[in-house]
């Protein structure tokens, strides 16, 4: 680390306390209770815990609910995550070209960022409405040609495409800096080899914007489940059919209306490992591949 | 340059309008929803024309829903957590950049590994610890009984945040993407300007205040306004931290407006609130955002 | 061997550039022989990497025409137009190895895999590069980097190579080596070079002819020797040489040349207002020469640099003779030869055509092809 100047025992910790103070409370001893409860069963009426073990993982586990609940998990987190960065990227691409339109779209491209993912949420499901919305009159030409409510399929397309909207500014934020990082003189150095934009677009702008894409792949699996309460809560809660039943609503399910805390701090370390673990994959296998000195 | 670039001109400007025709469009359904009455509403249906009923509507939910009290609340949470962070952040960063010393890189470690983790997954056992703050100090007390053998009994502290602005405000604080970025911006100040301050006889603090926070003032500023937007516009972790209206924010809010299931939900209403729930931020991305995305991505050069 | 296919001069014609309502370069006419280096020299904003920008086809004239070889290019892409560039900061492709980077150019051109190998191979042996061929830029040194570059310039076998200022990221040793190897090269290839520098050394090291550029405008081009010998302008006078011409106000009277307060400085049969300069290194002591002040004395090892004050107040500087050692007198008399001296219009600063011997500059300068 660069700068180091001043020289002082005490002061730094002081200066860091209230921050680590605040992460301890709500972020560090929250991890260490689900772990707690996890292996914990809590006594009806509020008499102490009692510890069970791997009582509480052979129940979460033991149970097909669960396993549908995280099988949708992996798949909303891939596609969710897939689908938005490749969005944000095609527009990024096109927003790095001096174009008249392009001062707009940098800005109207960031402009979701200020909807929650639950108001969003509303609009879309009433735009996307089988009966009121925008593909209304196309049912009324096919019935059930469009029908979130009972049709898995659609009710993931609805919920991707909810999500897309609302995840494009960071990634695009992130991405559009790395294409403009790219020295211009790479772009004419590409153009005095004989590469035409079309070609430097892969030769050039994508190879070099992997440590941004890297960043945003790993931000972008974590914030597609957070985010996937508020679209889920307002959109589907769940259905149909506990399709879309992700884990994270489900702990919510479980522990809010259940009140199965032990249940739900399990599957909580069981999302905590797993997210972990695809960040920590990412950071092995992707990263070392990925840094270039400029 | 002397370059053909038609073809791919051509084709960013479609991607352009079409990207542009996508995040706008359902901007302007709630738009020309919310001009719309109820009853035109249920006679037409979606409708591409405005309605004159917008300031009807709007009165409605300002005086017949709890979302101006929701809104002024989102304001409140807003305010603490932005400047809470940016708090927060200024000075960690600055122990971390600026100081010799062990243990800077475990306190950056533990602050940016927070970043991996979002709050919405630690949901339940965030909120049994917001019920009680005091717990780890019971914890800690009643650790082999030495506090029951001093006192004649475990300590049972309570100290309930839930359904308080603190309560909602400070888990929301517990993220280190702030301080992440403001550590890397401070690394891009030059050492000079310390080793001159130090020359000159000025203290740490005084030349954080002095020097470092006016220097920041810019990054400051956009980070603030993230960071108030970021909360505004969390969802989870107010729904279950504040149960009372009067704590509620206003997204929260906004999707209370409709809960009795039957009839055809009022649409219009509903999008009036949206307008008004997501008005705030929304002029804030429009207006920063050159300053927003330069403080941003700072920490991506 | 590396070989062009032929050697194309570079005709400019009435070439303009500016930016909106300014001009950069107002309107240029010149011919840059084919095989010879010529080195583009000036000050920092004088237009000199705009102008090699257009030749290369990176930026767009405003108006006039630019060939190659004959050809008119001002409206090819750059990558038709046979030339090829070396940047100031190498601009290689931070993601690809050396041997991709040399080679990239002729992978887009189709070339296929073997004839590529063996070209890449034969140029990065040209440039003593063989040993690096996996590296990535990110692992070189500057000197190694920019050898690279090089590389991938000559790999294409182009008419022309342009270079923008290549050797200023270099430290002061490494810069020398690579000027001889430049100049090494050039002799064995011997594609028209055209290299754009603001350092006075590389350019008279390296080029066949200097185009010396001033706002845009050329203020003379021709060889080394006679931009040093023979300056046709103050600006050219005071740019080239190190320490700079002398340049003093003085008065012609028919036989002497006067200062302000009546001073008689030199002979010379000029008569009228005028700029005199003299190189400080041919201003020599003599004993009934001007009585002066020595002011300021820089020891430089080799010789020294004296700043003295002639009797009216006037600033004077002179280089003593290399190896000289030892003082001056106290009581110095130098004297200005007359064979020496420049004459330069004190409006327009151009070089007055009495005092300079050869006309060859002046011919240089309005040297163009007709069209």
């Amino acid at each position: 680390m660069k700068q180091e100047i001043f020289r002082s025992r005490w002061l730094p910790w002081w200066l860091s306390a209230p921050q680590l103070i605040v992460l301890f409370l709500f972020f560090y001893l929250p991890i260490a209770l689900a772990f707690f409860w996890a292996f914990h069963l809590e006594q009806p009426f509020g008499g102490g815990s009692e510890f069970v073990g791997l009582e509480n993982f052979r129940r979460v586990l033991g149970s097909g609910e669960f396993w549908t609940s995280a099988g949708a998990t992996l798949l909303y987190m891939i596609l969710a995550s897939g689908t938005s960065i490749t969005t944000a990227l095609i527009l990024a691409l096109a927003a790095d070209r001096a174009l008249k339109l392009s001062p707009l779209a940098r800005n109207v491209f960031i402009w979701p960022k200020a909807v929650a993912s639950a108001s969003i949420g509303v609009i879309f499901v009433f735009i996307l409405n089988p009966f009121l919305g925008i593909l209304a009159p196309l049912n009324e030409i096919w019935p059930g040609f469009w029908n979130p409510r009972t049709n898995v399929t659609h009710t993931y397309i609805m919920l991707f495409v909810t999500n897309v909207w609302n995840a494009i500014p960071f990634t695009f934020i992130i991405l559009l800096a790395g294409l403009q990082a790219i020295p211009q003189e790479l772009h004419k150095a590409g153009a005095m080899d004989g590469s035409g934009p079309w070609r430097r677009l892969w030769d050039i702008q994508l190879p070099l914007l992997t440590p941004q894409l890297f960043v945003v792949i790993v931000l972008e699996v974590a914030d597609s489940l957070s985010g996937s309460f508020g679209l889920i809560d307002t959109m589907t809660q769940g259905g149909p059919g506990g399709s879309t039943n992700l884990l994270v609503y489900k702990i919510y399910s479980d522990g809010f209306k259940a009140y199965d805390l032990s249940g739900a701090a399990t599957q909580t370390v069981i999302l905590m490992v797993l997210v972990a673990c695809i960040t920590g994959f990412q950071y092995f296998f992707l990263e070392r591949k990925v840094n270039y000195d400029r | 340059m002397i370059e053909n670039t038609s073809s791919i001109d051509r084709v960013a400007g479609a991607i352009l309008i079409a990207g542009l025709l996508f995040v706008l469009t359902p901007l302007a359904f709630v738009v020309i929803t919310a001009t719309q009455s109820y009853e035109d509403f249920l006679r037409n249906n979606f409708s591409l024309i405005p309605g004159s009923h917008f300031l009807e509507n709007f009165r409605e939910v300002w005086s017949r829903t709890d979302l101006p009290r929701q809104t002024l609340n989102s304001i409140i949470v807003g305010g603490i957590v932005a400047t809470g962070r940016v708090a927060l952040a200024v000075t960690t960063s600055y122990a971390v950049v600026f100081f010799t010393g062990r243990g800077r890189g475990f306190v950056y470690a533990l602050v940016v590994a927070s970043i991996m983790l979002p709050l919405e997954l630690m949901i339940i056992t965030a909120y049994q610890v917001t019920a009680n703050v005091a717990l780890p100090l019971n914890v800690v007390a009643n650790l082999g009984g030495w506090w029951g053998a001093l006192f004649g009994g475990p300590l049972d502290l309570q100290w309930n945040l839930l359904d308080t602005y603190a309560g909602i405000s400070i888990p929301l604080m517990a993220q280190g993407s702030c301080t992440m970025i403001l550590v890397q911006f401070f690394r891009t100040i030059p050492p000079q300007l310390a080793r001159a301050a130090i020359v000159d006889g000025v203290g740490p603090l005084r030349f954080l205040w002095d020097i470092l926070l006016p220097l920041s003032k810019g990054p400051l500023t956009a980070l603030g306004i993230y960071m108030f937007i970021s909360a505004w516009i969390q969802y989870m972790w107010p729904l279950v931290a504040a149960s009372s209206p009067a704590r509620t924010m206003a997204v929260v809010g906004l999707t209370r407006l409709q809960e009795d299931g039957e009839r055809i939900p009022d649409f219009p209403l509903q999008m009036t609130g949206a307008i008004l729930v997501t008005l705030p931020p929304l002029i804030l991305i429009a207006l920063f955002q050159r300053r927003i995305v330069r403080g941003l991505t700072l920490s991506e050069k | 061997m590396l070989e062009t296919s032929s050697t194309a001069a570079i005709g400019l014609h009435g070439l303009v550039k500016s930016y909106g309502e300014t001009p950069v370069i107002p309107g240029l006419d010149a011919e840059l022989r084919g095989g010879e280096f010529t080195v583009i020299l000036g000050p920092s904003g004088c237009g000199k990497s705009t102008l090699l920008n257009c030749i290369a086809g990176l930026e767009r004239l405003s108006a006039g025409r630019i060939t190659i070889g004959g050809r008119e290019v001002q409206e090819e892409e750059p990558k038709n137009r046979r030339l090829a560039m070396v940047f100031q900061n190498y601009a290689l492709y931070p993601h690809m190895t050396v041997a991709e980077n040399i080679g990239y150019a002729l992978k887009v051109a189709g070339v296929n895999k073997t004839e590529r190998a063996a070209r890449v191979a034969e140029a990065a042996r040209v440039v003593e590069l063989g040993d690096y061929l996996d590296r990535r830029p990110g692992q070189l040194s500057g000197g190694q980097r920019q050898r690279v570059a090089i590389a991938r310039a000559v790999v294409r076998e182009p008419q022309v190579l342009l270079y923008d200022e290549p050797l200023s990221n270099l430290d002061a040793k490494l810069r020398h080596d690579m000027r001889r190897e430049l100049a090494e090269l050039h002799r064995r290839i011997g594609a028209t070079s055209v290299f754009v520098t603001h350092d006075q050394v590389e350019a008279m090291t390296l080029a066949d002819r200097i185009m010396v550029l001033n706002k845009g405008r050329i203020e003379q081009f021709d060889t080394p020797e006679a931009i040093y010998h023979r300056p046709a302008s103050t600006f050219v006078a005071g740019f080239i040489g190190s320490p700079a011409m002398n340049l003093v106000d003085v008065t012609g009277e028919g036989g002497v040349l006067r200062l302000a307060d009546g001073t008689a400085l030199a002979a010379h049969s000029h008569r009228g207002p005028a700029i005199l300069g003299i190189r400080p290194e041919l201003v020599v002591p003599a004993p009934d020469g001007l009585p002066v002040q020595i002011t300021y004395r820089e020891e430089l090892g080799a010789h020294a640099v004296l700043t003295l004050r002639l009797p009216d107040g006037t600033a004077l500087r002179m280089a003593t003779a290399l190896g000289q050692r030892g003082g001056l007198p106290t009581d110095l008399r130098v004297a200005l030869p007359a064979a020496e001296l420049h004459l330069f219009d004190p409006l327009t600063g151009k070089a007055l055509a009495s005092a300079t011997p050869a006309t060859q500059t002046k011919k240089a300068q309005h040297d163009h092809v007709p069209s």
